[in-house]
């Protein structure tokens, strides 16, 4: 069995001071993660017990027996994380007089699970504003 | 966690372009200096709509379920020839606070003090894998009672929503719609529309004394609390109700208090410091319980109230003994005593010894017998001793070395379990009724010896080579029992070299080989031979004896050691930083490292992982800079897996 996981960041970010008093931000981020298993080769195992081998081919032809170390296989099928998260914030500050400055930030954050599983899809976009006033002495 | 650290990786990246945008006022060179910010925040597209889905981007963010909240700060310094302060705060929601501050009396008293509050958010597991057979008890043509009819029939929805909850406490569930043996997985969740999360808050305290007529004399008091605070999924199953797997919403009230009292002494070329700590651990969430027998027996008819932890009066179980607690930790304390010494022998040599004595002792364990519920009639302690020594010395202008050993010994207490193996209700009746107590030994009854030597030699300007050894012994005193190695021995290697080229360009190389002969590894742990399987082997009359059936084909025949730590490991690292032009920086990183264990049985055990990243910094001039990274992480294991086929 392999387990594997994999994982990208990229981040970029720029800062601007065009005069004394004004600046702006630009900030972001992107990650994607994946991971799963793998190599999983369990063989069917032939026993005397009445409920292990069981056939119930009749009733579910993709299911033959009832119990079936083979089954255990299907992990590789539903194990995988697979996730992208993108997260973008700008700002700008202004400072109004030596001791008083006003800013605003935006913050955007998208979360795309692309391989629900226990949590179930766990997608999610956000944004924001916040906004502030500093008074310095 | 993964995803906690790559949001400090990317704050990290961030902070340098915030740091021009700050709305700083006048910064002279006042006694008093502050600055307070009001603020709020408007969430845009808040978590109302998908609460369930929080983890996914608002894991630590406990204010995006609100449409309106604070984000309001202020700081205060004050500087003057006696008295110096300076504290610091920030609110945005009950759930998100940060506090801080200092203070210096002239020298004599100094107190420094740090709070942190930050909720984390819990993801829901709503167990939909675990509905894995779901058949009709009866009435299946040509098959025994209890055996299969294919459900859900993705032709016949109708059908399939007629049909009773999988829950076996719903009525009608017998006659209807049932799962064979107890092999069959299913679930109950009884809180399906929880949501869930922790508080984390931390306070630390620091109080120092230099102590005025007594030069090089310092005494203080630190103290750490850590609280937890939310709700939690707890999830639980037992043996003979394994199949059923049960979740509750669990309210979690945790506390840590540590009190740490210490004092110190620098006397001309000695240092001497004593501390003491004291720990609390207390528990105070709520106390959760579960009624395994009743499910097990609801579960599929057949399938009596047989389990070995009730209670039974004759051959008649007793009402209520089956309910028992699950998810709890119990509370405890640490007593630890540290001494340390540093001893300058002269401008070239130095040597510094420690001792530390500690006793854990779990405050739950000392109610009336009662192994079911943690009860031994004692508090359980570990104690552990451990002495270290380090001598630095530097042997030439270009040359240092040093020379470090570290003794430790643990003792943890024994425990006897006195199995309520149901003799009395006329199970196993063939059998002596302590045929399975036994005494749990534990693993942490165990020496650990280090011993290393590092050597530091600066070859030319600008380059330093480094290389050092270090043997482990662990030596563990109930190996045969645990079924463990009695004697891990361990050897590191490590070489570096630091390569200054000018002052645009610095490199650093290293390699770290490990060599471990018989690594921690659990001894006939899987793998039964082919074709074994779980298959009655007593006589009729103890029908109920599972060991019997389990004993000779699973849990006595496994064959296979396995292990998750390598007996060979080998990292190589590599860290370069550049300067190619005074607006430019970069800095390279990278990390592989191969581990394989070829001393476990079937398949080696493997690891590969590779970190790297490069950032850059380009600052074209003073009013614009521009950050970009790029950070790669990539992890596989190879690993073995044995089922061991059984019904039960």
């Amino acid at each position: 069995m392999e387990y594997e996981t994999e994982a990208h960041t990229f981040m970029l970010g720029a800062g601007l001071k065009p005069m004394a008093k004004l600046s702006f931000n630009l900030t972001g981020s992107y990650t994607k993660g994946t991971g799963n298993i793998s190599e999983l080769s369990f063989a069917h195992l032939e026993t005397s017990d009445v409920k292990l081998s069981y056939n119930v081919s009749a009733l579910n032809p993709n299911q033959i027996y009832l119990y079936d170390t083979a089954y255990i296989n299907g992990i590789s099928a539903y194990s995988n994380a697979d996730f992208k998260e993108l997260d973008v914030t700008l700002g700008v500050a202004y400072r109004l007089t030596k001791q008083m400055g006003i800013g605003l930030n935006y913050y955007y954050t998208d979360y795309q699970d692309d391989a629900p599983y226990v949590y179930r899809d766990e997608s999610n976009t956000l944004q924001s504003l916040v906004g502030y006033l500093t008074y310095s002495f | 966690m993964k995803r906690r650290y790559l949001t400090v990786l990317v704050g990290l990246c961030l902070a340098m372009p915030l740091a021009i945008q700050a709305v700083a006022g006048d910064s002279s060179d006042k006694p008093l200096q502050g600055e307070v910010t009001i603020g709020g925040k408007w969430q845009l597209d808040d978590l109302d709509r998908h609460e369930g889905r929080a983890k996914g981007g608002a894991e630590f963010d406990s204010t995006a379920d609100k449409n309106l909240s604070w984000d309001t700060g202020a700081k205060l310094d004050y500087r003057s020839n006696a008295i110096n302060f300076d504290v610091n705060g920030r609110y945005k929601d009950g759930d998100d606070q940060t506090y801080g501050g200092n203070l210096d009396l002239n020298r004599v008293m100094l107190y420094k003090t740090n709070y942190d509050r930050f909720m984390h958010r819990l993801g829901h597991d709503y167990m939909d894998n675990l509905t894995a057979q779901i058949f009709r008890a009866a009435g299946t043509p040509g098959a025994p009672v209890g055996l299969p009819f294919p459900c859900p029939d993705p032709n016949n929805p109708a059908f399939c929503q007629a049909l009773p909850d999988t829950d076996p406490n719903t009525a009608g569930y017998q006659n209807s719609r049932s799962t064979i043996g107890a092999a069959a997985v299913y679930h109950t969740d009884h809180d399906p529309f929880a949501t869930y999360g922790n508080t984390h808050t931390t306070w630390e305290n620091s109080l120092t004394f230099n102590v005025p007529n007594f030069p090089g004399l310092q005494v203080g008091f630190d103290h750490r609390q850590e609280k937890r605070k939310g709700c939690a999924q707890a999830l639980t199953t037992s043996k003979c109700s394994a199949c059923h797997i049960e979740s509750y919403s669990k309210g979690i009230n945790e506390e840590t208090n540590d009190y740490i009292p210490r004092v110190s002494l620098k006397f001309e070329a000695l240092a001497l410091e004593y501390s003491f700590l004291h720990r609390e651990f207390n528990d105070k969430s709520q106390e959760m319980i579960n009624g395994y027998n009743a499910l097990a027996a609801a579960h599929i008819a057949p399938f009596a109230a047989n389990l070995q932890f009730p209670t039974y009066s004759g051959t008649t179980l007793n009402a209520g003994s089956e309910i028992l607690p699950f998810s709890r930790t119990p509370d405890s304390t640490k007593d630890s005593h540290t001494l340390k010494g540093r001893y300058d022998i002269d401008a070239n040599n130095t040597v510094m010894a420690g001792l530390v004595y500690s006793k854990s002792t779990n405050t739950q364990t000392d109610g009336a017998y009662s192994p079911l519920y943690g009860e031994f009639g004692k508090d359980l302690e570990l104690d552990s001793t451990a002495m270290m020594a380090k001598w630095h010395s530097r042997l030439s202008h270009a040359v240092s070395l040093n020379l470090f050993g570290k003794y430790q010994t643990m003792n943890n207490d024994n425990v006897g379990i006195d199995v309520n193996d149901a003799a009395l209700h006329n199970k196993y009746k063939n059998e002596p009724a302590d045929l399975w107590d036994f005494t749990r030994f534990s693993a942490y009854d165990m020496d650990i010896l280090t011993l290393g030597a590092d050597l530091s030699w600066k070859l030319a300007k600008g380059i330093t080579l480094k290389g050092g050894y270090e043997y482990k012994m662990d030596d563990r005193k109930n190996a045969d029992l645990l079924n463990v190695p009695e004697t891990t021995e361990e050897h590191t290697i490590k070489l570096g070299a630091d390569w200054r080229i000018n002052r645009q360009m610095k490199w650093a190389l290293g390699y770290k080989g490990q060599f471990v002969n018989h690594p921690y590894a659990y001894k006939n742990a899987v793998c039964t031979p082919w074709g074994s399987f779980g298959q009655y082997a007593g006589p009729a009359s103890d029908g109920a004896d599972y060991y019997r059936s389990y004993g000779p084909t699973i849990y006595d025949a496994r064959t296979g050691t396995r292990s998750n730590l390598p007996n060979q490991a080998h990292e190589f690292s590599l860290k370069g930083n550049f300067m190619p032009m005074k607006t430019l920086s970069a800095n390279l990183y990278g990390k592989y490292r191969n581990a394989k264990n070829d001393d476990v049985s079937g398949n080696d055990w493997q690891q590969d992982l590779f970190t790297g990243g490069l950032n850059l910094v380009l600052t074209p001039s003073e009013k614009l800079v521009f950050t970009a990274g790029y950070n790669y992480f990539y992890d596989t294991y190879d690993s073995m897996y044995c089922i061991a086929l059984y019904d039960g």
